[in-house]
């Protein structure tokens, strides 16, 4: 009978299979898995780097943009000979050096509402790391309607929220609404990012994602946790599905996805 | 006799000295409406209900930022 895993993947997911609450079964999961990133930039970088070092078996990465130099302050999974070329190409190669176990899918494409479904339909989670509103807005749209639970976060200057969607629960349009109207909120290249800040909440994603795959502890299901690095603190914000949302809702008035017409926060 | 309203505002409990509406309180943080969702109560008022709504004692006020950056 051929083992299931090889003594150099003993070796690697040693730690996980020491875990209790991961173990055998959990890393066989992790194996299973099918996972999309929607980002390959500031949030999705640490993500993707520790799905893949996980051994999740199946790593999406969803980016239509190239590498630039700005991008490496913050954006921890390309490097400076990966500029002028795609980001999914570029993080893909990181993914794959890090962790060959790990089959990588290339959507080197900005999603819409065209495409979107599609992209989404084999995955089992998904990783909201999209640097502007409008696809933001999509992600959760698409995610309502498919059924498809995901990691929504955002981030602006030294703060950032994160929670957990899964069907049934608080979505993204459940607290806000729509888009705010083009140019209100600060573009992040106007406003500027701290670099690190993605990487605190880009890893909580993906600590949710590993999680919600393995049924454990309490996720951040009707729960959004916004981060404050300068004072260094958390606060959470509770609250359930709203029965008034225009997409999760009772009554729900949008029954098919649509690209909003939203500021886009430049990263 | 103690005129403050008594009200948890993002997980602080806050004193204000006069009653206010959702939109002067925004105006008070220098916050634009556009910029922000205000979960009141546990409910999440339309914006046009922020001039209608005064903020009364004991209620518990989130404001939450739009944070577009990823």
């Amino acid at each position: 009978m051929t083992p299931i895993f090889s003594s150099a993947q003993m070796q690697r997911y040693a730690r996980h299979f020491d875990l209790a609450g991961v173990g055998f079964k959990g890393q066989v999961k992790l194996r299973e898995a099918k996972m999309l990133v929607v980002g390959a930039g500031g949030l999705g970088s640490p993500a993707l780097l520790y799905l893949a070092a996980a051994g999740v078996g199946t790593i999406g990465i969803a980016d239509g943009d190239t590498v630039s130099l700005s991008n490496l302050q913050r954006q921890i999974v390309h490097d400076t000979p990966s500029i002028g070329i795609s980001k999914t190409a570029s993080a893909a190669k990181r993914l794959k050096a890090i962790n060959s176990d790990v089959r990588v899918i290339e959507h080197n494409a900005y999603l819409d509402a065209s495409n979107i479904a599609d992209v989404f339909k084999d995955y089992d989670f998904i990783v909201e790391g999209c640097d502007n509103f409008a696809t933001k807005f999509l992600v959760n749209d698409a995610c309502v309607l498919l059924q498809k639970p995901f990691s929504h976060a955002g981030m602006l200057r030294f703060e950032g929220q994160t929670f957990t969607y899964v069907p049934g629960h608080r979505c993204y349009r459940c607290l806000f609404r729509a888009p705010p109207p083009a140019g209100s909120v600060p573009n992040c290249a106007d406003a500027g990012i701290l670099g690190m800040l993605p990487g605190v909440l880009g890893s909580i994603q993906a600590t949710e994602a590993v999680k919600y795959l393995l049924g454990l502890g309490e996720l951040l299901t009707d729960r959004l946790l916004i981060f404050d690095a300068l004072a260094m603190k958390f606060r959470e914000i509770w609250g359930g599905r709203d029965p008034g949302c225009p997409v999760c809702g009772d009554a729900p008035t949008i029954t098919a996805l649509r690209d909003e017409d939203s500021g886009r926060c430049e990263s | 006799m103690n005129l403050a309203l008594n009200i948890m505002l993002n997980g602080n409990a806050t004193a204000l000295a006069e009653p206010l509406t959702l939109s002067a309180l925004l105006a008070r943080h220098r916050l634009k409406p556009e910029t922000v969702v205000v979960e009141y109560n546990l409910r999440v008022p339309s914006k046009e209900e922020y001039d209608r709504i005064e903020i009364r004692d004991g209620d518990r006020i989130e404001i939450v930022k739009f944070m577009g950056g990823g």
